[in-house]
Order: C-alpha cells, then sequence, then structure tokens
C-alpha cells in the first residue's frame, strides 16, 4: 500500500499521505520521518471530523481542511480514510484526481480486505458520538437541536 | 429506498420528468448532478413542495434546475423532504419555469458565464432608465474584476436573480462586459490536450463527450484557446464527476492523471 501512497506524494506541493480506518487507526502511512507522530494525531481528527458531520446528517466524503501553511485533503469512505498532506497551493484537483485511482487500487488489494474484516470486527462506532472527543460531543449538543 | 429510474438529461428534459411525475401524482425524491453541484427535487402527491440546488432553494432551486441541459438524473419513490420550501402552486410554478427558462437563454446569450464581470458603460448613449434601490446596490458592486457568481454572493441574492438585474443594466446600456484581469497564468494548454481529453471521454461516454467538455470549460469561464494550464486539473476533476460508471470513471482519471503530469 505504501507504494500507492508514494505515487501521490510525487505529485508537486505533497509533502506525504496516509490511509487509516474508521477507528482512525493508520493503516500506511508515507510520511515524512519527522511528521510520524503527527499522522495518528491528524487521523484520529479527521476520522472524528467525518463522523462529526454524519452524525449530523452530512453525508460528506470529500474534505479540505485549509491552513495557512498547510492543507490537508481527506477521501472519506465508510471503512477507510485517504489523508493527503499539502502545501497550501498545492493543485487540489490534481491530488484529488488520483487520490481517487488509488483508493480504488487500495480497494482492490486483497491484503487490505483482509486488515479492514478485521477492523470492522473491533470498531468502535465512532458515528455512536459517545467514543468521539469531548471538545466533538459538546458541538454535536449545541447543533442537534438547531437542525431539529 | 432504491431508485425506480435514472438518465441524462442530454436525452429527456427535465422538465418531461417532472410533468410525468405531476401526472401520475407521484411522491418522490428526483435528484440532478450537473457537474459538482447537487439539486433535488421533492414531489408529493403530484405536487412540487420542496427544492434545493447548491445555494439556491424553493423556487429559485427548480428554476435553475430546469435551465440545466445536461447531468444526471435519478428518481427515487416514496422520500419526503424535512421541512417544504416551494408555495407556488405546481402549476403555475412549472409555467413560470418555462418562462424562466426562455428568459434565461436570452440572458446567457449576453451574460455567457457566471464568471463574467462587469463595469460601468464606456458608452455616452445609454437609454433613460429609472434605477431601483436593487440596481444601485449592484451597481456599486461593479468594480470590472468581480463576477457574476462574486456579485450574487456579495448581494446575498440568487445567481439567476442577479443574472436578471444585470441584464437590465446591460439592456439600457449602463453597464458593459469587462476582459477580467487573469491571473497571469503560467502556461496556456494547446488544442491537442482537448482532442486527448475528448477522445478518453468519447471512449467511457458517447458522442456527449464534445457537449460535455465545452460546457465545462464555458462554466469555469474559460476558452480553449486560452486555457490556463494550472486549470486543466479541474477541468478534468470536473468532467469526471459526469461519468456515472464508478470503474469508467476511475479509468478515465488514471489516464488523465498520466496525461497531466506530462503537460
Amino acid at each position: 500500500m505504501e507504494n500507492f501512497l508514494k505515487e501521490i506524494n510525487e505529485l508537486s506541493g505533497v509533502k506525504g499521505s496516509f490511509v487509516c480506518d474508521g477507528n482512525g487507526d493508520v493503516l500506511s502511512a508515507a510520511m515524512p520521518r519527522t511528521e510520524r507522530k503527527a499522522v495518528e494525531d491528524i487521523g484520529r481528527e479527521v476520522v472524528q471530523v467525518v463522523a462529526l458531520l454524519r452524525t449530523l446528517g452530512e453525508d460528506t466524503d470529500v474534505l479540505d481542511f485549509l491552513f495557512s501553511d498547510g492543507r490537508i485533503l481527506v477521501n472519506a469512505l465508510t471503512d477507510l480514510s485517504l489523508v493527503v498532506v499539502c502545501e497550501p497551493n498545492v493543485d487540489v484537483s490534481m491530488v484529488r484526481l488520483k487520490s481517487n485511482v488509488v483508493l480504488a487500487e487500495i480497494r482492490r488489494n486483497a491484503r487490505f480486505k483482509k486488515h479492514l474484516e478485521r477492523a470492522s470486527k473491533t470498531r468502535k462506532d465512532l458515528g455512536g458520538s459517545q467514543n468521539l472527543d469531548e471538545s466533538y460531543r459538546k458541538i454535536i449538543r449545541r447543533l442537534k437541536p438547531l437542525r431539529g | 429506498m432504491a431508485e425506480v429510474f435514472a438518465g441524462d438529461l442530454s436525452q429527456i428534459r427535465l422538465l418531461d420528468i417532472l410533468n410525468l411525475l405531476i401526472h401520475e401524482g407521484k411522491t418522490g425524491r428526483v435528484t440532478v448532478k450537473k457537474g459538482g453541484t447537487v439539486g433535488e427535487i421533492f414531489v408529493d402527491q403530484g405536487r412540487i413542495i420542496h427544492g434545493t440546488a447548491g445555494s439556491a432553494s424553493g423556487e429559485d432551486a427548480v428554476y435553475l434546475m430546469m435551465t440545466w441541459m445536461i447531468g444526471k438524473f435519478s428518481y427515487t419513490p416514496d422520500v419526503l423532504p424535512d421541512s417544504t420550501s416551494v408555495a407556488t402552486p405546481t402549476e403555475q410554478l412549472l409555467s413560470q419555469g418555462v418562462q424562466q427558462v426562455q428568459e434565461w437563454d436570452r440572458i446567457r446569450k449576453a451574460i455567457p458565464s457566471t464568471e463574467t464581470a462587469f463595469r460601468l458603460s464606456s458608452r455616452h448613449d445609454a437609454e433613460d432608465i429609472v434605477l431601483r434601490s436593487d440596481d444601485w446596490n449592484t451597481l456599486i458592486c461593479l468594480d470590472g474584476v468581480k463576477t457574476m457568481a462574486e456579485i450574487a454572493r456579495e448581494l446575498k441574492t440568487s445567481e439567476i436573480e442577479t443574472a436578471k438585474k444585470l441584464y437590465r443594466l446591460l439592456s439600457a446600456k449602463l453597464i458593459e462586459t469587462a476582459e477580467r484581469p487573469r491571473r497571469s497564468p503560467k502556461r496556456v494548454i494547446g488544442r491537442a490536450f482537448f482532442d486527448i481529453v475528448q477522445k478518453e471521454l468519447v471512449w467511457v461516454m458517447g458522442p456527449m463527450a464534445q457537449v460535455v467538455m465545452e460546457d465545462h470549460i464555458a462554466d469555469m469561464g474559460e476558452e480553449i484557446s486560452a486555457f490556463p494550464r494550472e486549470r486543466a486539473a479541474e477541468l478534468v476533476e470536473g468532467i469526471s464527476h459526469e461519468i456515472s460508471n464508478e470503474g469508467k470513471r476511475v479509468e478515465f482519471q488514471k489516464r488523465m492523471v498520466e496525461i497531466l503530469k506530462k503537460i
């Protein structure tokens, strides 16, 4: 799987990429050594944002986090997320095109399918909100009444 | 609930689909996808009760979707919205929708894209016109740089309403379209790229490929003769959303990524 991620990393403006499952656990990463710790934190946050949005009824599978010094592009499927860490001015469309292709390849990978089957049995189901961090549960408590 | 039927707007108009559902007294949701925009119209026992399309809702959303000549549609029965947004009786709504489409065709000839910019006219033969307060609000937004889409966002009105206001001022010769100063493109793509895109697209979607590609280029406010290299991937991404078959879409994207890397 790392080879697939390296193909994404070859794009101009991409710093690194990784795949995490529905629990936020990192399955494979192609990131600079200095960023390895950050990968776990980003994975967990991304998965929680996706779970938050879905809990609120927003069915989204493409996220774009833009910061002053970087950009994080996410393709979030039901059971995994592909996260690409980039420079702020990266060609977003190019990254999205490549990410779609890589995701299709990853999903066809037999070893990966086995991992997902194992992971789904122990999945904490972040969408159930009780497994989200307190900050996210607070957002849900505030927003849910407004949405009816 | 599974879709009952689906198709392409290039083969059948949305108006015809709605007339069928209304005539049959159906309840359900019509979903239309045009590029990256998704619109929905809900019918309840043959009455249109709710519509959303991008940032538009209610009657505006229905009128907007009726102007879409390309896109994929699907109908899912027995799905109702959480709230309703259409108050106009259905027959009147469709009749006004047809008029809106005809008016929209006239407007599109004068304002070809939401990326068109405007400025005060330099001509001195403008007609006499009584300006309303919303005309003033529109005029003060014009600076020769802001596009119609940006003006709509600033005025917090729909693109259709903004286009009508601009068309009124354009017809009175108070304003004119402006050459929008562009980000200096690092490179402009040659015609050969579009020939390749079209060839790849014909393989996955047939003869509609050229129309789809040209429509996307127009929606982006660009022209084939001066298309910036930096927007090539954006064009390919937008076009790929029109490919409904997931396998074909991925194959198209895979081939196009390799081509984009070389240009």
